[in-house]
C-alpha cells in the first residue's frame, strides 16, 4: 500500500544512505543524466567556438554603437528594424552548435503530416528524421543505464522505451500543427490525451510499463531547465521589471495558496500549490516544477495543466481586445499581459497582435517571470519538507531529516541555473555559448523529456481519477479567484510602474 | 470497488470494446487534424495571424522564453537603452 502511494507521486520518498542514494535513488540519477548532457553539449560549443571570437564580438559592439547612433539621431523606423536583424544574425551565428544537426523536435506542418518529419525550418530536408532518431538513441541510453543503475532490466526498458517513444512523437505531430500552435494548446496536453487514450480504452500493455517513469523523465527534464534560468536577465527590465515579477507574483501565489487552505479548504495541499504556481507564474513550465517539488500527485499535475492551457486561450484572446476597448496604452497592456497569462508563447502572441511596444513589455516581464521558477521550486520543496510533510514523530524535522526528505534534484536544477549565469557572464561570449548550447541542444532533449513524461502519466492515469479531482469545482474557483487576484494586483502595480514612476524612462525604452 | 470479477466470457468482449473505443477515437483525431484544421489554417484570418507571427518570429506555444526567436531583438533594445541610461529604469527621476 505504502508503495503504491509512493508511486502516485510526482516524487518518491528518499531512503536513509546517502551514499547508497547517489548510486541508486532516481533523484541523482537524474542530476547525473541531466548534468552529463549539460557538460557535454557546453563543452561542444565551448570547444567549437571561432578562434576570431573576440573580433566577431567587436564587430557585434560596433554595429550596436551604430545602431545606438541611428536611435539618438531618430532614424526612420523601418533602417532600425533592417539594422537590428542583420545584427541579430551576427550574434545567433557567433557561436555555432556542433550538435545542433543531430537533435531534432518535430517539426511545424500545416496540410502534410509527413511534412514535421521531412522538412526543416533552416532548408534542411533530411535533418528532422536524422534528428529525432538521434534523440531516441540519448535518451534510451541514458535513461537505460539509470534504469539499470536502480536495480531493473534494461532489455525491458529498452524495448518499451521505444513505444514509448513512439508515443511521445504522435503528441509532437498533434502539438505542432500550425493552428494548434497558434492557440498555445502545447504538447504536454496531446502527450496527456495519447497516454490516456490507450490507458481508458485497450489498457496500457504491460510489456510498456517498463519504460513508463513520470519522474524520472521530468526531474532529468528539469535540471535542463535549470540551465535556462540566467539570473542576470533578472534585471533587464530594472525596477519596473521587479516590482511585476518578482513582487506581484510572490505575493499572488502565496495568497491564492492560503486561501484554497483556509477558504476553499482544498485537501490536497500539492494540489492547492500546484494550481497556484501554475497560475501565478508561467503555466506549463511552472506547474511541472513546482509539482515536483511538492511531491503532487500525477493526475493533480495533468489537472493544473489542463486548466492553465484552458484559460490561456481565453486570456490569450480576450486581453488585447479588452486592453483596446478600455483605451490602455500599450506598455501598460503588454506589462498586465505579460504578468498575468501563464505561458509564455501566449504572452509574445498576445503582446505582438496589441502592438510592438506592448509585444516588447510583454516579453520581457514575461522572461523576468520565468526566471522566477528556480526560486519557486526551490522554495516549495524547502517549505515542504520543513512544514507540510509529517514526521514520524510528529515533532518538527531535524536538519538531516530535511536533508534525507530534501528532493535532490532540485539541487541539480538550482546548481544548473547558478553555474550558467556564472559562465554566461564571466566567459568571453559566454552569453552567446550559453544560448547556443540552450538552442542547438537542451531544449531539444528537455521537450522530449516532458513530453515522454506526460505521455506516461497518460498511460498510467484513469478518467475516474481526473475527474474525481474537479468534484465540487474547488480547483477551478481556486484557479479563477487567484487569477482574478492575479490580475487586479499586476494591474495596479503595472499602472504605478510604467505610467507613473518610470513613465519617462519606458517612454523612451519602447520608442 | 463494485466491478464485477472478470471471467473468461466477458474478458474478450470488453477487450474487442477497448479496440473499438481506441480506432474510434484515432479515426476522429485524424479527420480534425489531416481534415478540418487543415481548412481552418487556409481561412484569411487564421492564416494572416500565422503570417504575422511568423514575420515577427513568434512561436505561441513556447514554453520558456529562450524558445522565443525574437526575444534577441528585444533584449538588444533593453541592453543599448542601459547603455545609454544606466540610471533611467532603477531610480525614478
Amino acid at each position: 500500500m505504502t508503495e503504491e502511494k509512493a508511486d502516485e507521486t510526482i516524487q518518491s520518498a528518499p531512503t536513509r544512505s546517502t551514499w547508497n542514494e547517489l548510486r541508486t535513488s532516481e533523484d541523482w540519477w537524474a542530476v547525473w543524466i541531466g548534468g552529463a548532457i549539460l557538460a557535454v553539449a557546453f563543452l561542444a560549443v565551448f570547444f567549437n567556438r571561432p578562434a576570431d571570437l573576440e573580433e566577431q564580438l567587436s564587430e557585434i559592439e560596433a554595429q550596436s554603437q551604430l545602431l545606438q547612433q541611428m536611435q539618438l539621431d531618430q532614424a526612420a523606423s523601418e533602417a532600425i528594424e533592417v539594422k537590428e536583424d542583420q545584427l541579430s544574425k551576427l550574434r545567433s551565428g557567433l557561436a555555432p552548435n556542433p550538435l545542433k544537426p543531430w537533435l531534432a523536435k518535430l517539426q511545424k506542418w500545416q496540410d502534410n503530416p509527413l511534412d514535421a518529419f521531412l522538412v526543416r525550418g533552416g532548408g534542411d530536408g533530411t535533418g528532422t528524421l536524422r534528428g529525432v532518431f538521434v534523440v531516441l538513441i540519448v535518451s534510451l541510453v541514458l535513461f537505460g543505464i539509470g534504469t539499470r543503475a536502480m536495480g531493473r532490466s534494461f532489455d525491458k526498458f529498452a524495448a518499451a522505451f521505444v513505444c514509448v517513444f513512439a508515443l511521445a512523437s504522435v503528441a509532437y505531430l498533434l502539438a505542432n500543427h500550425s493552428v494548434v500552435k497558434l492557440y498555445n494548446l502545447e504538447y504536454p496536453l496531446w502527450a496527456l490525451l495519447v497516454g490516456l487514450l490507450i490507458s481508458n480504452t485497450i489498457g496500457t500493455p504491460a510489456f510498456i510499463k517498463p519504460a513508463v517513469q513520470t519522474e524520472f523523465y521530468i526531474k532529468t527534464g528539469l535540471v535542463l531547465l535549470g540551465a535556462k534560468i540566467l539570473l542576470s536577465r533578472l534585471l533587464a527590465l530594472g525596477t519596473p521589471g521587479i516590482f511585476v515579477a518578482w513582487v506581484v507574483t510572490p505575493i499572488v501565489l502565496i495568497a491564492t495558496y492560503a486561501f484554497g487552505q483556509k477558504v476553499l479548504r482544498i485537501s490536497s495541499k500539492s494540489l492547492n500549490m500546484t494550481i497556484s504556481a501554475d497560475m501565478s507564474v508561467c503555466g506549463v513550465s511552472a506547474a511541472i516544477a513546482t509539482a515536483a517539488a511538492c511531491k503532487a500527485k500525477k493526475e493533480e499535475l495533468s489537472l493544473a495543466i489542463g486548466m492553465s492551457l484552458t484559460f490561456t486561450v481565453v486570456m490569450m484572446t480576450v486581453m488585447p481586445a479588452i486592453i483596446r476597448f478600455f483605451g490602455m496604452s500599450e506598455v501598460l497592456g503588454g506589462a498586465w499581459m505579460g504578468g498575468t497569462i501563464d505561458a509564455t508563447g501566449a504572452v509574445a502572441a498576445a503582446g505582438a497582435f496589441l502592438g510592438g511596444e506592448a509585444e516588447q513589455v510583454a516579453i520581457t516581464v514575461k522572461m523576468i517571470q520565468n526566471i522566477l521558477i528556480g526560486v519557486i521550486a526551490f522554495g516549495v520543496a524547502v517549505y515542504w519538507v520543513v512544514a507540510v510533510e509529517e514526521t514520524p514523530t510528529g515533532r518538527r524535522p531535524s536538519a538531516w531529516e530535511i536533508w534525507y526528505r530534501f528532493p535532490k534534484f532540485v539541487l541539480g536544477f538550482v546548481a544548473a541555473s547558478v553555474a550558467f549565469s556564472i559562465l554566461s557572464t564571466t566567459l568571453t561570449g559566454g552569453q552567446y555559448l550559453v544560448d547556443s548550447m540552450i538552442k542547438g541542444t537542451t531544449d531539444v532533449l528537455r521537450g522530449w523529456f516532458f513530453c515522454l513524461a506526460f505521455v506516461s502519466i497518460g498511460l498510467e492515469t484513469n478518467f475516474a481519477e481526473l475527474a474525481q479531482h474537479l468534484k465540487g469545482g474547488r480547483p477551478l474557483l481556486l484557479y479563477v479567484c487567484g487569477q482574478t487576484l492575479n490580475l487586479g494586483l499586476t494591474l495596479l502595480m503595472a499602472w504605478l510602474m510604467f505610467e507613473v514612476v518610470f513613465r519617462d524612462a519606458v517612454q523612451e525604452l519602447v520608442r | 470497488m463494485t466491478e464485477k470479477p472478470e471471467t473468461r466470457s466477458n474478458k474478450p468482449r470488453r477487450n474487442m470494446r477497448g479496440w473499438a473505443q481506441l480506432w474510434a477515437a484515432c479515426g476522429l483525431i485524424a479527420v480534425v487534424w489531416i481534415g478540418v484544421l487543415p481548412r481552418l489554417a487556409e481561412s484569411p484570418r487564421v492564416q494572416a495571424r500565422l503570417e504575422y507571427l511568423e514575420a515577427r518570429r513568434i512561436d505561441p506555444s513556447a514554453m520558456f522564453y529562450t524558445e522565443l526567436e525574437g526575444l534577441d531583438r528585444v533584449l538588444g533594445r533593453l541592453e543599448r537603452f542601459h547603455q545609454r541610461q544606466p540610471r533611467a529604469l532603477w531610480l525614478p527621476e
